[in-house]
């Protein structure tokens, strides 16, 4: 609740607070509406552990609600209502942001990180694929927001060079599940019980908060080319951990985890066919040990009128786990209102391959 | 009698074709603008906010006709080559990234001309059959 507070308070601090006059003569203030809602079905075959394989659900109903008072200040909101997250954690954006030049912006309370392009296909109608690449979704490199500050900006007209850097306070969300039958998330944590692995991380970290600063370079040629480089460090955090003492007993014990995670981003967009990459890793030490902690992914797609046929390829090592996810859809757009979305994804991992099936219909407003 | 079935047939099929090709909208900018001529795709970029400036240096303020429009439809695909659907998907994207806004919108060619009226930098379009009184009607390359 105290974290919840931070957005709140920022925005109103911008909103009453500040003294600077812009003013651009016949201004007109603009408000933007827009949402949607997300239903969802999944299929996965053989899942040890669960009650059921196959379900639907909402898996995701957004409003963005953003208002513009100035040319150079605007206020955005997004809230997200997601099966089993708490309504802080459905908060993802609330900032206010003064643009003193394309060069020079900033922003206050909370916002998606920049770590990656993810926010421009973070939100179901906007993503082109049914699912959002484990690395995204996992939360092991980076949080999914963060409440702070963030100074940004871009020089250039057609070749930019874009630039953004934060810092603040974010509440955990490492492995969070989503999904119709929340295996989304789970995915490291299933892997271990099949392998039996000695320790994993106990469901109350996603309980606890921290701070962290990052940013990220880039470059971009209008909407064909986009590059970038990525950092976030975090502080130090003891981090609860379920240990496997004995076949069937468990305790939970805390070491201290120190991670500084980087990346790198590419775009390149000709036409309808566009491809995305991105690769993730981690300087990740659990009391001076190392821990190995890497992910990347890259997405193929092209549009052919209303239909996007799409694959993806992912790799993944989290600590004792390395697997590939690959994935191949349809998506397709009849109208700005609808879209469905078809997919096939294959887990493979030492222990058993896992198949699954993805649906989603996904109205927009 | 048969060749002139045929010449009335080829005749509502021409009428059809020329009808369905004919640009239905017209561009317009306030009368102090300097600009004279605008090529599509300068136009495109304009209402997807990547051109920003007019020539010189002054703010360049677009506005649609709302998403409901026949005169914005036969826009959006002559401009975007997209229809307004695909267009309102491109804000939506937008929105959710914090890329940008979507332009502002007006129900009728009335409010279009007098916002362009109104506002210095202003750029919009209208039917091909409105009265463009007191605004200046630009010529697409």
């Amino acid at each position: 609740m105290t974290h919840f507070k931070i957005p709140i308070i920022t925005l109103l601090l911008l909103f009453i607070g500040t003294n600077i006059s812009f003013s651009q003569s016949n201004w007109e203030p603009q408000t933007n509406i827009t949402g949607y809602v997300s239903t969802e079905v999944n299929y996965f075959d053989d899942l040890e552990g669960y009650d059921i394989n196959y379900s639907a659900a909402v898996s995701e109903a957004g409003i963005l609600i953003s208002y513009q008072p100035k040319s150079n200040f605007r206020i955005k909101g997004v809230f997200v209502y997601r099966p089993g997250f708490q309504f802080d954690q459905m908060l993802n954006e609330a900032f206010g942001e003064l643009t003193f030049s394309e060069g020079a912006k900033f922003k206050a309370g909370r916002f998606l990180l920049p770590m990656s392009p993810s926010n421009t296909f973070y939100y179901a109608p906007v993503n082109t694929s049914a699912t959002l690449p484990i690395l995204v979704t996992n939360h092991e490199f980076y949080p999914v927001t963060i409440d702070g500050a963030s100074l940004n900006g871009s020089f250039g007209s057609g070749l930019k060079f874009n630039y953004n850097l934060f810092a603040g306070g974010y509440k955990n969300s490492t492995w969070l599940r989503t999904g119709a039958i929340r295996f989304f998330g789970d995915e490291v944590n299933y892997l271990k019980r099949q392998i039996g692995s000695p320790a994993t991380i106990h469901p109350s970290y996603n309980e606890t908060y921290n701070f962290g600063f990052g940013g990220r370079l880039g470059l971009s040629y209008k909407t064909n080319i986009d590059v970038g480089f990525s950092a976030f460090r975090q502080n130090d955090e003891q981090v609860p951990i379920l240990a496997t003492i004995a076949p069937g007993q468990t305790i939970k014990v805390e070491r201290l985890f120190e991670k500084f995670s980087y990346g790198v981003n590419v775009k390149l967009k000709y036409n309808n066919t566009k491809i995305i990459g991105e690769y993730w890793t981690a300087d990740l030490k659990s009391d001076g040990s190392n821990v190995d902690l890497e992910g990347s992914f890259v997405e193929l797609s092209h549009r052919i009128n209303k239909v996007t046929p799409y694959v993806r390829y992912e790799d993944q090592i989290t600590d004792d786990i390395d697997y590939q996810r690959y994935t191949a859809g349809l998506n397709y757009k009849p109208s700005f209102r609808k879209a469905f979305k078809v997919e096939y994804m294959r887990y493979e991992h030492s222990s058993g391959d896992i198949n699954g099936f993805v649906g989603t219909l996904i109205y927009s407003f | 009698m048969k060749n002139l079935i045929t010449t009335l047939l080829a005749t509502i099929l021409i009428a059809f074709a020329t009808d369905a090709t004919a640009q239905s909208f017209k561009v317009i900018v306030n009368e102090a603008n300097a600009t004279e001529t605008i090529s599509k795709e300068e136009l495109s970029e304009i209402f997807l906010k990547t051109k920003v400036k007019w020539d010189d240096g002054s703010s360049i303020q677009p506005v649609d006709l709302n998403a409901q429009s026949e005169t914005r439809e036969a826009f959006s695909q002559e401009i975007h080559g997209r229809g307004v659907g695909a267009i309102r998907n491109h804000w939506q994207q937008a929105a959710f990234s914090g890329a940008g806004t979507a332009p502002l919108e007006r129900s009728s060619d009335a409010e279009v001309i007098d916002f362009v009226k109104a506002n210095p930098g202003g750029v919009g379009y209208i039917s091909e059959g409105t009265e463009a009184s007191g605004v200046k009607v630009l010529t697409i390359n």
